[in-house]
């Protein structure tokens, strides 16, 4: 019986310390010639036609794992996502949205266009979701995708 | 001061100046199998979306205006529109190209009069007010623009007068803007200035805050030019075989007038004074006199028949009539006199 609750108390104690502290921050950068070099800095001088890398940074600075995590990214208004430009920094998986609901590889999105169903284009893209399947304790990850001010 | 509305729609030059920017995002996850509250990122505000000052001027004649030597108020046509993001005020300046210069394929020979006088419209061209420095156009507005200048009487047929239509973006006092110098601060709208040079002559440039375009005139006038001469046609001894120019001979003046310009020329008067020995006209039993004016080049001995101009003779002085010279035609006047 006493073997029983210490058993208990240690389950409960490492629930308890064994954790994940998980955190997400996001920069809006664009791209600048800096000693010759282009860099991507904090997006300031931006006018139309501009091209706005999001980056997305994940980071656990618990004791204990994450898993599925899946990050959702409306892209912003007055903004047009560019095709082929959503990127993790490890393994992931990348689909789209049409609606901000339901999410597709980029051969699965269709609209239908003056009765003609057509493949969507990538600038019709309202949201971009990423799947990890894990990030270990004391690990951070990023995701990102490149955009383009109307 | 009146804010000119276009048709553009408010994003037809792009999201709007002063437009804060943000992106959100969010993450779901599981801890242990456990689902756990979302988190939400964002980029602190992000982004205020800068000023781009971006304008188009084009002339809208498609060639040079043809015009009179001497004529006034002769209208070049242009549209000023604005492709920034911002209402902008703009000022106009109109001058005359340097020779040589090149529009719509002609190259510039003379200039026209100076100053201009620019009005310009905001209702689509039906009515059109004076320019008078500085005005407002909205995100995607345009206006019409006619440019009227003075023809010098100088000029001649085929001079080419190119003129340039300058528009400078400026603040509501007409003072050139400048771009934004220095690092940019992501919380103030900075002016960015991102107009092209449709010409890349007469110091036109892109991202300098103006941006011209070219038209011009071209002169069409009637280009006459008037050569005399002469045959004889009787004289009392060999009559019409081998006439001499003996006292009471008969001398065919031919006076042909040729117009190489590009108009018809009307009301064009010829005069002769003929020298002291000599009579208008013949007497019998000479050949009856000749007098006419024929569309031809002068064939002194066989002219052709008359086109209905009218040749008079006053005290000694004939005049020679032409209705109208036709541009590229040649006139002939005749008219016989006799050797005193």
């Amino acid at each position: 019986m006493r073997k029983g609750l210490l058993y208990l108390c240690l389950s409960v104690l490492l629930t308890s310390v064994m954790h994940a502290e998980i955190s997400i921050t996001s920069e809006s950068l664009q791209e600048k010639r800096i000693n010759k070099q282009l860099k991507w800095v904090k997006a300031t001088k931006v006018i139309p036609g501009t091209k706005i890398r999001y980056l997305n940074t994940v980071s656990n600075t618990g004791e204990q794992a994450a898993e599925d995590l899946v990050i959702t990214n409306p892209v912003p208004k007055h903004m047009q996502y560019l095709e082929g430009s959503a990127k993790c920094a490890g393994a992931c998986t990348i689909t789209y949205s049409l609606d901000g609901k339901v999410f597709k590889a980029p051969d699965k999105l269709f609209v239908t266009e003056m009765g003609k169903k057509r493949k969507a284009r990538a600038s019709e893209y309202k949201a971009v979701k990423w799947v990890i399947e894990r990030l270990g304790a004391k690990q951070r990850s990023s995701v990102q995708f490149d955009a383009v001010l109307e | 001061m009146l804010m000119l509305l276009g048709a553009g729609g408010l994003y037809a030059a792009g999201t709007a100046a002063g437009t804060q920017v943000t992106n959100e995002v969010t993450l779901s996850y599981t801890v242990g199998g456990i689902s756990q509250t979302d988190i939400v990122g964002n980029d602190d505000d992000g982004f205020l979306v800068d000023n781009k000052v971006d304008f188009t001027v084009a002339n809208n004649d498609g060639d040079q205006i043809a015009v009179t030597p001497g004529s006034t108020d002769q209208v070049t046509n242009w549209t000023l529109e604005n492709t920034g993001n911002d209402a902008q005020y703009f000022t106009l300046a109109a001058s005359n190209l340097t020779g040589g210069e090149t529009v719509y394929s002609d190259a510039d020979t003379a200039d026209t009069s100076t100053p201009y006088t620019i009005t310009y419209s905001t209702d689509g061209g039906s009515t059109y007010g004076a320019y008078s420095g500085a005005f407002e156009l909205a995100v995607g507005a345009s206006v019409l623009i006619k440019v009227a200048a003075d023809i010098p009487g100088s000029i001649t047929d085929g001079d080419v007068m190119n003129i340039q239509l300058e528009a400078t973006a400026t603040d509501s006092g007409g003072t050139a803007i400048t771009a934004t110098i220095g690092a940019d601060n992501e919380d103030s709208v900075d002016i960015v200035l991102a107009e092209g040079a449709e010409v890349s002559a007469e110091g036109n440039t892109e991202f300098d805050g103006q941006f011209s375009a070219w038209g011009g005139y071209i002169a069409q006038s009637a280009a006459l030019a008037a050569t005399k001469g002469s045959c004889v046609i009787w004289d009392p001894v060999k009559e019409s075989s081998n006439p001499k120019r003996i006292p009471g001979a008969v001398v065919r003046y031919a006076i042909q007038v040729a117009n190489t310009g590009s108009q018809d020329a009307t009301d064009v008067n010829v005069t002769d004074v003929l020298n002291a020995n000599l009579t208008y006209g013949t007497t019998t039993p000479a050949p009856t006199a000749v007098a006419r004016i024929v569309t031809e080049s002068c064939d002194c001995t066989n002219p052709g028949a008359t086109n209905g101009d009218s040749i008079s003779e006053s005290s000694g002085t004939v005049t020679a009539a032409f209705a109208t010279v036709t541009a590229s035609t040649t006139e002939c006047a005749y008219f016989d006199v006799t050797i005193n």
